[in-house]
Order: C-alpha cells, then structure tokens, then sequence
C-alpha cells in the first residue's frame, strides 16, 4: 500500500486536476460544437421547433460559433451568436416572443453533453 | 399541463399586491407568439418542455417533466422601473405556492432596450418541475 502525507497527496491530485484537462477541454469543445449544431437546427426551416424558424438571409444561422477557454483549473465552453438581432430573436420583443435557439440547444442536448463530458473525464483519469 | 401551469403561476403572480401595485394593475397574461404586447405587461412563454418515464411507468404511469417558462417584462418608463418590476417578479414567483409544482432556480436574466418603441425589457427564464400521471 502506497502511503503518503496528506501534503504530498494534495500535491498528487492537483497534478492529476492539470493532466485532466487537456481531455475535459476535447470533451467541451465536442460538447459545445454538439449545442452549435443544434442551435444550428433550430434556426433552420424544417427542423426548427419554433412555428416560424429564425430564419431568413442564414446570417444568424451561420454566424453561430463554439469555443473553448480555459482559465486555471476550470474549463469553459461557449456558443455564441453575433450577429446584431441575435438577443432580439432569442429574447424576443414586445412585438414578438422569443425564440431561444442557443438555450433550447442547450437544454435539449442536455444528456448528451453530459455522456461526452463524462467520458472523456474518465478517459483522462484513465491516463493520470 | 402547461396550460395548467401557466394559469397558476398567473394566478399567483397576480395574488401578489406588490407586483400588481407597482404594474399599476393585474397586467399579467400568458403569450402569444405573433401578438403585440401590452406596456406595462408581464407576459408568460413556455421555452422547452421535457419529460421522462419514471421506472415502473408501464403499471404507475408516471412522467417526471421539466420545463423552462419565460417571463418577459415590459415598461416604457425607466430602466429602473423595468428592473424593480422584474425583482418583484422573481420575489412573487419564489415565495409562491404552486401545487405540484417546483420552481428550481432562475436560469436567465437580460435586459433590452427597444431603441425604435423606447420600451425596456427584462426577460427572466426560470426551471420548473413537477410531475404527471397518465
């Protein structure tokens, strides 16, 4: 049996929290690039949910982009829109309700997100 | 069901004086995709809505479900007027009590500015949980 001080193991599992990273930011960046394409859909006539889809010129549909950042021990995925009606059509207007393309992405492919982020954790903790 | 649950939170929202006080009355309604809103007006939309069986569904019939209701707040008075109408929104929504229902948490809050109306507008998203028998 391995024995060590409390010290010693803290110094371990924060060299195991940095290894794992690397792994979590692939799972993140497939995860984030999953709710993209989702979003994507949803802005798209014929597979949006919404009973008329956001959709008009594609501007807003293919400006939707992913990225991945990392600051210290903590991994973050986004997914964005910046195209300058974004927030009207995601929020919506008093002349319209909105229609939330990005959260419905997000809250639909929840489970998913979930099963990509947990395998590529333990695929991480496999190779600390 | 979200009919059901549209109309109790309606109901509770409108049972609150505080809110209804400062909208300057019961302006609290449910939305319709295309229709215009009324200002000042408290409008309520159902984002997403998912259900899963719960174990021993075929002989219980039972579905637990989530749902993400938005509550879009309009004036066109001042920013601040719009914001403490949306915090009145968010005090009444979780100390009511809605029978079956479960208010998890806020997921969202923005705010907008409609240059061209002048109108300001508060867009809060909140998690709901409850539970249906078949």
């Amino acid at each position: 049996m391995a024995r060590m001080t409390p010290e010693q193991l803290k110094a371990r599992l924060d060299k195991a929290a940095k290894r794992i990273i690397p792994s979590v930011e692939k799972g993140m960046d497939l995860a984030a690039l999953n709710i993209e394409a989702k979003a994507k859909l949803n802005c798209s006539p014929g597979s949006s949910p919404y009973s008329k889809a956001p959709f008009d010129t594609g501007l807003l549909r293919a400006e939707i982009y992913h990225q991945t950042e990392i600051h210290g021990t903590q991994v973050q995925g986004f997914v964005c829109s910046p195209t300058e009606y974004a927030e009207a059509v995601h929020e919506g207007t008093s002349r319209r309700a909105g229609r939330p393309f990005i959260l419905d992405a997000i809250v639909s492919e929840r489970d998913a997100t979930q099963k990509i982020l947990a395998a590529h954790l333990s695929e991480g903790l496999e190779a600390v | 069901m979200v009919v059901a649950i549209t109309a109790a939170i309606i109901t509770a929202l409108k049972a609150n004086t505080a809110l209804t006080t400062a909208l300057g009355g019961s302006f609290i309604y449910p939305r319709s995709r295309e229709a215009v809103a009324q200002i000042p007006g408290v409008y309520l939309t159902t984002n997403t809505e998912t259900s899963a069986c719960r174990p021993g569904y075929l002989s219980a019939r039972h579905r637990d479900c989530r749902q993400i209701l938005q509550v879009d707040v309009f004036d066109d008075g001042t920013a601040a007027q719009v914001d403490t109408l949306a915090d009145l929104v968010d005090r009444a929504l979780f100390v009511a009590t809605l029978a079956g229902v479960r208010v998890e948490g806020r997921v969202s809050r923005s705010e907008q500015f409609e240059a061209d109306t002048g109108r300001h507008h508060v867009a809060l998203r909140y998690a709901l949980a409850y539970s249906l028998q078949d």
